[in-house]
């Protein structure tokens, strides 16, 4: 009998997937090039300071997701020239949107996770952290910026 | 005579690139725009365009509900759905009347993505 893959073997297994997504569904919104430079690390927590923060939960009856971004102001201006957080929000929230969008087109990550439906995406603008998660997160480039993706997984509370 | 079009989004980042295809690559007429379901219902009431484009997930009252709450006053309206969201969302959406569907990434950069949507829209009105 297989064995069933642990949420972290699953991160593990297909990081790459993880990576060409977040390249995927920033460079769709904002016509630039970005890249991976690093793999990125599968951890039990999600965990940073910038100065810019945005998320999205997803879920279903059996797993949720949060989806993370985060960007510091020395490196946002050559992504995006603006200060305005609803605007910020808009642009990086529609990202966080479309990266759970293109993971879902994975037979690899819907075959074990199921489609995870969205909700609307946050800005925050202190620090992220949500422990006692495994995540998979790392950093994307564009040119010499980059910011901060992260995608931790867990098993669904029940709500009974 | 030009089509008309209500495009309705979360982001307006992304309801001004929609925008710009309708007026450029279709040559519609967009009516308005809007951020949210209710924006969806209360322009389509006041406009009826021959189009109208909802994403799915948005604050306040999502997509699909508009899409009922349209559909249910105007049997015949043409609604396109944007969305990111897969799965059975976009299954939903047809069965329950939605006339075509676009998933997100919209890759306005790539002439292949531009030639599909076109045709997608154009389907809808043969």
């Amino acid at each position: 009998m297989a064995h069933k893959l642990t949420i972290r073997e699953m991160l593990l297994k297909h990081h790459t997937i993880f990576e060409k997504s977040a390249v995927e569904s920033i460079g769709s919104l904002f016509q630039k090039e970005f890249s991976i430079r690093e793999p990125w690390q599968v951890t039990t927590r999600l965990e940073g300071k910038f100065h810019h923060i945005f998320s999205l939960g997803s879920g279903d009856e059996k797993f949720q997701s949060l989806i993370v971004i985060g960007i510091n102001n020395s490196h946002l201006h050559a992504i995006m020239e603006s200060d305005n957080k609803e605007e910020l929000l808009d642009a990086f929230g529609e990202v966080c949107n479309i990266y759970s969008g293109i993971l879902s087109d994975y037979t690899e990550i819907t075959d074990y996770f199921g489609y995870l439906r969205q909700s609307v995406p946050q800005y925050t603008n202190e620090e992220v952290f949500f422990p006692k998660v495994w995540a998979i997160n790392g950093k994307v480039f564009c040119e010499d910026n980059w910011l901060y993706f992260g995608c931790a997984l867990r098993p669904a509370s029940s709500i009974d | 005579m030009s089509k008309s079009v209500i495009i309705i989004d979360d982001s307006k980042f992304l309801v001004k690139q929609i925008v710009d295809f309708f007026e450029k690559e279709m040559g519609f007429t967009v009516l308005a725009t809007g951020n949210d379901g209710g924006d969806a219902v209360e322009l389509f009431r006041k406009y009826k365009p021959d189009l109208i484009t909802l994403d799915i997930t948005m604050p306040n009252k999502d997509g699909q509900q508009a899409m009922n709450e349209i559909l249910q006053e105007f049997p015949d309206a043409n609604i396109l759905m944007i969305s990111a969201v897969r799965g059975n969302a976009m299954l939903e959406c047809m069965a329950r009347g939605a006339k075509g569907y676009i998933e997100k990434p919209l890759k306005f950069g790539n002439n292949e993505f531009i030639e599909e949507f076109k045709c997608t829209v154009n389907e809808i009105f043969e």
